[in-house]
C-alpha cells in the first residue's frame, strides 16, 4: 500500500486536477481546437476555464495562440510535444499507482 | 494514437499480472479512469457523426445515382438525356464531401467550436486496404456476373465478331443475393454512422430494419433482372438515409443552440 501512496503522490499535480485532466485529455485527441469548443466540451465558466489554460501553459502543456476567423478574434489552443509526453506519463503513473 | 491490438495485449497481460498478485479489483478501477480519459479523448470526433450530415450525404448520393438510372429510362431520347445522366452520377460523386463540409463549416463551428484533427497514419492505411478490397469484390462480383447478365452470340454473317447484347428479364439467384447483400451492407454502414446517436435515437432501429429488409421485397414486388431492381432500391435507401439524417440534423440543431456574440 505505501507504494501505491507513494505511486499515487508522484502523478503530475497540474494535470491530476481533474478539470485540467479534462481539458488535457480533450487536447491530447485533437490537433488544434479553440476556446469556445473547449468550453463547450468541459461545460466550465470562461473564468475557470481562462484560469486552468493559463496555469498549463504556464507548465509548458498548452499553446495558446490568439487570431482572427474573419473578423472574428478566436482563440486556438492545442498540446504542446512536452504536453502529449506529460499525458501519457500521466496515464501509464496511473495505471501503475493502482 | 496507440495500437488498440496492442494496448489490449498489454491489458490482457496486466490482468493476468494482477490476478496472481490478488489485486484485480484496483487494476479494474485504474482501467475504468483509463478508458473515462479515452472516452474523453474521442469525444470530439462524434460530431461529425451525430448531427446527420454524413446520412444526409450518403441519402443524397444514393438519390442522385437511382435518379441517374431512371433518367436514361423517363426522360425522351436526346443529347441532353446522357448529360442529365452525368449530371446526377456527378452530384453523388460530391454529395458526401461537400455535406461534410457544410455541417463542419455551418453547423460544428458556430454551434460546438473550431476543431482539427491530427492526420493518423492508420487512417490512409484503412483507406488503401478499402479500395483494394473493394476494387477486388468489383472485379471479382463483375467475373461472376458477365456470363449471367450478358448472353453473346453472333449476329451476323458480314461482321462475325460482332456481338449483340440482351438482358434476361427476371430475377436469377444471384441477382436477388446481391441486392439483398446491398441491403445488408447499407444496414451495417447506417449502423457505423449511428453507433453513436442510436441510443439516443431509438427509432433508427426502425430505420435499420427497414433498410436491411426492403431490398429483398422491393426486388421482389418489382421483377426484372438486377440492373432493373436496383433504381427503386436506391431510391428507397436513399430516401430513408436522406430522412433520418434531416431529422437528426433538426433534433442537432434545437439542442445545440449557438453561444452569445459574448462567449469568447
Amino acid at each position: 500500500m505505501n507504494e501505491q501512496l507513494r505511486a499515487i503522490s508522484e502523478l503530475n499535480r497540474v494535470i491530476h486536477e481533474p478539470g485540467r485532466l479534462m481539458i488535457v485529455a480533450l487536447l491530447a485527441g485533437v490537433k488544434e481546437c479553440d476556446f469556445l469548443f473547449l468550453l463547450n466540451e468541459t461545460k466550465m465558466n470562461k473564468g475557470n476555464l481562462s484560469s486552468h489554460l493559463a496555469r498549463l501553459e504556464e507548465a509548458g502543456y498548452v499553446e495558446i495562440e490568439k487570431t482572427y476567423r474573419g473578423k472574428v478574434p478566436m482563440t486556438l489552443l492545442r498540446l504542446t510535444r512536452k504536453g502529449r509526453t506529460a499525458f501519457d506519463e500521466y496515464r501509464k503513473g496511473l495505471m501503475a499507482a493502482f | 494514437m496507440k495500437n488498440p491490438i496492442a494496448q489490449y495485449i498489454q491489458f490482457v497481460r496486466n490482468i493476468e499480472r494482477a490476478k496472481r498478485e490478488g489485486r484485480t479489483g484496483e487494476l479494474l478501477k485504474a482501467a475504468k479512469e483509463n478508458a473515462e480519459l479515452q472516452k474523453i479523448m474521442l469525444r470530439p470526433r462524434q460530431y461529425a457523426t451525430t448531427n446527420g450530415a454524413g446520412e444526409i450525404g450518403w441519402g443524397t448520393a444514393w438519390l442522385c445515382f437511382a435518379l441517374s438510372s431512371y433518367a436514361s429510362v423517363i426522360l425522351p431520347a436526346s443529347p441532353w438525356r446522357g448529360r442529365v445522366g452525368m449530371f446526377f452520377l456527378l452530384c453523388a460523386c460530391v454529395a458526401m464531401p461537400i455535406c461534410l463540409w457544410a455541417s463542419k463549416k455551418f453547423v460544428i463551428q458556430p454551434r460546438i467550436g473550431y476543431v482539427a484533427f491530427r492526420p493518423e497514419k492508420s487512417r490512409w492505411i484503412g483507406m488503401i486496404i478499402g479500395m483494394v478490397v473493394a476494387a477486388g469484390v468489383s472485379i471479382a462480383l463483375s467475373l461472376w456476373l458477365i456470363p449471367e447478365m450478358i448472353h453473346a452470340a453472333p449476329s451476323s454473317a458480314h461482321h462475325a465478331a460482332a456481338t449483340t447484347v440482351s438482358m434476361h428479364d427476371t430475377p436469377s439467384g444471384s441477382d436477388k443475393l446481391l441486392i439483398a447483400g446491398g441491403g445488408l451492407m447499407n444496414a451495417i454502414l447506417y449502423l457505423m454512422f449511428n453507433a453513436v446517436s442510436i441510443k439516443e435515437h431509438r427509432w433508427k432501429w426502425a430505420s435499420f430494419v427497414l433498410i436491411l429488409v426492403m431490398p429483398p421485397i422491393i426486388g421482389h414486388l418489382h421483377p426484372g433482372n438486377y440492373l432493373q431492381m436496383s433504381p427503386p432500391v436506391m431510391l428507397f435507401q436513399g430516401s430513408v438515409y436522406f430522412l433520418s439524417g434531416v431529422i437528426t440534423l433538426i433534433w442537432f440543431l434545437r439542442h445545440h443552440q449557438p453561444p452569445a456574440p459574448e462567449a469568447e
